[in-house]
């Protein structure tokens, strides 16, 4: 088995660090060889706030990885979140040199230049530009115009962007254990390579992805990425709301939410009562399911309406022709699925990840949705972009990060 | 037509107005406009700046020929010839709203032709300028000047934004780039309104042609506020931030207005008793007199925030337009912050004359006379008073453990109240006697903050803030919601 074709998935989420272990394949799928996961330290709302506590943790997990994959690990792909990142659209536009016949990858890369000319905070950095679609002499949406023969060539592009600092920070975790970064993917780009298919991206699909501390989402019309962001709320949120209004353990607060919480009220639960048992440091108690459910409700509700204003303004909710995929930690929450359909009016599923072999539990563990698309990402990079060129593409986008370019 | 950002919810109703941003600031005030709501369209960028309009997020970006940089001989003619998609443009659009800063070269210079274009095409053309702040010299003052001159007569409306009005009471604290970004909010605050105003489909509107009238008056100066808030108390959380603002001196310069117009934009849920209090606190505020003009715009969906703006148009009297005229050079020298903020709350001695430094004391007198007079008695009156006060420590002062008995420290306190008081009877009536009064003397019962504790583990993390709420506070709590 040829280096190259191994790839690693690292999510330094809010509530575990999760390494994933898998083979690229040349249909485009992925065998998964191994996985790690520790609980994670010292990570706010997807952010670092504890630098020698997230690089321990990161080392536990890469460690757990090596033993379960036997792969010894060198270079991972990261992904990204936390509230800073921050998208928007817009166009390039490159008036091809009178010398020229057709379009050249130089004229590509020239009209991506200009559509990232555009005045970003000083603080904030690139992540991704994605391109959205071509248009050639005003012909609309042409998926590849390389070789074509224009005068005028513009681009739309989905711009990612994010402080630099907080970027910065997570690659110099990794520095510090001597790990090469070869990309960094934000989370909802990374989960939605495996939630949706080809299909569901061009007949339009929002993946929302509901991690520990963030909400990322991401919306696909027509293949292409047209609005992305990030919430900084999460079921970290619940769960401190449990703590609050229950007066619970922030841990018992978490079991409980697992167990017992779900996000739809019913006319049932209104006289149930809930047996919390004794454990160390916790006296046992009787708590009623309706205020339970109650608070988890109001949060989901709130999270949701917030994430139905975002989406809208990036597209019209009529587009999503696939309708909404649910996915991370959270998705598992009771009732989430409804109460999605409910304030979205749209479909709502919670997918299994496609086109992936290895051990079953993984993949079907929506908490483990970024590190996989981590890895398909990587394979989908590998397979579209010349081996020469590989590298180089990959150095430049760190280059940004540290200053380099 | 552009689809407007007024119509964010489901209904999809097309306006159809062209906002043609000018200059450096012109397009940097579409930018922000479009990079805080993506859905605004209808934008146009002008420039003779490549790089910077290469820059610009706008979609439709229009390059001034080089040839026609020279300003004197330019002409409309020979801008409409040369930028063929602009007239295109402004012919589809039935509303017609100029953008820009003026006293730089290129807004200055274009804003009247563009005018004159828009108007020889019979649009409604209204201007949106911002003037220069006075520290970027008198010549862009005088570009600036008689580029509004100029724009007065092409435009059915002119509004300006005053920035050294703006960010004079902020002028001593805030960093340069601050003053800037105050200055770009409140012109990417006003344009929305000014769409909303005109393309109303609510309930209540504000004819077109009134509000055209009012802003043609001639020398009329404009303040404005605005405002958004969401939760229980939106409108009257609203309704202070925009009386908050600068340029409308908290409500102060209302009953001088000629022209008040009200906007309440947001949410349908907008309740019949919100605009009633809405309505009644500027009625106060301006007196019942004023012609007060309402509008209501409710076009998005419920939970969105409640916007409130309030435009001013002050014009006619002598004594309305001194109000509204930028500080002197001279009050620099003693940050109007300073002479206005009591400092000290003197309960025994309400008598205590409490003069506003705003309300000049003698029209004839020369105010520079006045402010350079002011300052050295302020001097005077400080140092008299840090003599008189040093046998009196001020109970906050005070070493612990040698408290002294009650009647004691009240016989002090007299004594110091009563010095300040001889002091301050000495000083002229136009000195505002409170600022300059020592640090408060009452110590104050500490509060518990109950709401910090109220975030739970996010407590000593960075908030998460969203449109004004603190989303790591349970929503439960925040929503009122009763869990027993």
């Amino acid at each position: 088995m040829r280096r190259e074709q191994l790839f690693v998935g690292l999510e330094i989420g809010t509530t575990k660090i999760c390494v994933i272990v898998a083979e690229g394949l040349p249909d485009g799928s992925i065998h998964i060889l191994g996985v790690g996961d520790t609980p994670s330290r010292g990570i706010r709302k997807g952010e670092i706030i504890d630098f020698a506590s997230v690089t321990e943790c990161v080392r536990e997990a890469i460690i757990d990885a090596e033993e379960k994959s036997n792969v010894e690990i060198r270079s991972v792909w990261v992904a990204l979140s936390g509230g800073h990142l921050q998208s928007f659209n817009n166009r390039g536009i490159w008036i091809l040199p009178d010398d020229h016949d057709a379009i050249t990858q130089e004229d590509l890369r020239m009209v991506e230049i200009n559509a990232k000319e555009v005045t970003l905070p000083s603080a904030n950095a690139f992540l991704h530009t994605i391109i959205q679609n071509y248009h050639v002499d005003g012909n609309r949406n042409v998926i590849d115009p390389e070789g074509m023969i224009a005068s005028r060539l513009e681009a739309d592009f989905h711009i990612v962007h994010g402080v630099k600092n907080r970027i910065q920070n997570t690659l110099r975790c990794l520095e510090s254990l001597k790990l090469d970064v070869e990309d960094i993917v934000m989370n909802s780009l990374a989960s939605a390579q495996v939630v949706l298919t080809q299909q569901q991206k061009d007949l339009g699909a929002l993946v929302i992805d509901i991690g520990g501390g963030t909400t990322d989402f991401l919306i696909y019309i027509d293949g292409a990425v047209r609005h992305s962001g990030v919430l900084a709320l999460g079921g970290d949120h619940i769960t401190n709301d449990i703590s609050i209004g229950l007066r619970l353990p922030i841990a018992r607060s978490e079991l409980l939410k697992i167990e017992e919480g779900s996000a739809l009220l019913t006319a049932s639960m209104n006289e149930q009562k809930i047996h919390l048992k004794n454990d160390t440091l916790f006296s046992g108690c009787e708590i009623d399911r309706k205020a339970l459910n109650l608070i988890i409700h109001a949060r989901v509700n709130e999270l949701m309406q917030l994430l139905r204003r975002e989406v809208e303004r990036g597209c019209h909710l009529d587009l999503l022709g696939a309708g909404i995929m649910l996915t991370g930690g959270c998705s598992k929450l009771r009732g989430i699925k409804k109460l999605t359909e409910e304030v979205f009016q749209l479909p709502v599923s919670v997918p299994l990840l496609s086109n992936i072999s290895g051990p079953t539990s993984t993949f079907e563990n929506p908490e483990f949705s970024t590190a996989i698309g981590l890895t398909k990402y990587a394979n989908a990079v590998y397979t579209a972009i010349p081996h020469e060129n590989f590298f180089s593409k990959i150095t430049d986008v760190l280059g940004g990060f540290f200053g380099r370019r | 037509m552009p689809s407007s950002a007024l119509n964010s919810g489901s209904r999809s109703i097309h306006f159809s107005y062209r906002i043609i941003g000018l200059g450096n600031a012109g397009v940097n005030f579409l930018d922000r406009l479009l990079l805080k709501d993506p859905a605004f369209s209808g934008l146009i960028a002008l420039n003779n700046d490549a790089e910077a309009l290469a820059a610009s997020v706008v979609t439709t970006k229009l390059l001034l020929p080089s040839e026609l940089d020279d300003s004197s001989s330019l002409s409309s003619e020979d801008l409409a010839k040369a930028l063929p998609q602009l007239v295109k443009e402004m012919e589809q659009a039935s509303v017609v709203i100029l953008v820009g800063g003026l006293g730089g070269g290129c807004a200055s210079t274009l804003l009247p032709h563009v005018a004159r274009m828009s108007k020889a095409a019979h649009k409604t053309t209204l201007a949106c300028v911002s003037l220069p702040f006075s520290f970027e010299g008198k010549r862009t003052q005088l570009i600036a000047a008689q580029s509004m001159a100029a724009l007065e007569k092409e435009c059915d409306g002119l509004i300006f934004l005053d920035n050294d009005r703006l960010c004079a009471k902020r002028a001593s604290i805030s960093a340069l780039g601050e003053t800037f970004t105050a200055s770009d909010e409140a012109m990417e605050a006003i344009l929305p309104a000014l769409l909303a105003i005109l393309f109303n489909k609510g309930p209540v509107r504000i004819t077109r042609a009134d509000f055209l009238k009012a802003l043609q008056e001639r020398g009329s100066k404009h303040s404005f506020g605005y405002g958004e808030a969401i939760g229980g108390n939106r409108l009257h959380e609203a309704l202070e931030q925009a009386l908050k603002n600068p340029l409308l001196d908290r409500g102060r310069c209302l009953p001088k207005a000629s022209h008040v117009f009200l906007l309440l934009r947001g949410p349908k849920d907008i309740s019949f008793a919100e605009v009633q209090a809405a309505m009644q606190e500027v009625e106060r505020l301006a007196g019942p007199d004023r012609d007060i003009q309402l509008s209501v715009y409710p076009e998005k969906p419920s939970g969105e925030p409640l916007q409130i703006f309030l435009f001013a148009i002050i014009g006619g009297t002598p004594a309305a337009l001194e109000v509204m005229q930028p500080l002197p050079a001279a009050e620099s020298k003693l940050p109007k912050e300073e002479i206005i903020k009591p400092q000290l709350e003197l309960s025994s001695h309400e008598t205590l004359p409490s003069i506003d430094l705003l309300e000049r004391p003698q029209a004839s007198q020369d105010e520079h006379a006045v402010l350079e007079s002011i300052v050295s008695n302020c001097e005077t009156l400080a140092s008299s008073l840090k003599t008189s006060t040093k046998g009196v420590k001020p109970y906050s002062q005070e070493e612990e453990g040698s408290i002294a008995p009650k009647k004691e420290r009240e016989d002090k306190r007299e004594l110091f109240q009563e010095d300040l008081f001889k002091k301050s009877a000495e000083i002229p009536d136009a000195i505002a006697t409170k600022s300059l009064l020592p640090p408060k003397l009452k110590q104050t019962q500490g509060a518990l903050n109950l709401k910090a504790l109220q975030r739970g583990r996010f407590d000593k993390s960075e908030p998460t803030i969203f449109e004004g709420e603190d989303l790591d506070t349970p929503t439960y709590l925040r929503l009122g919601l009763k869990l027993g």
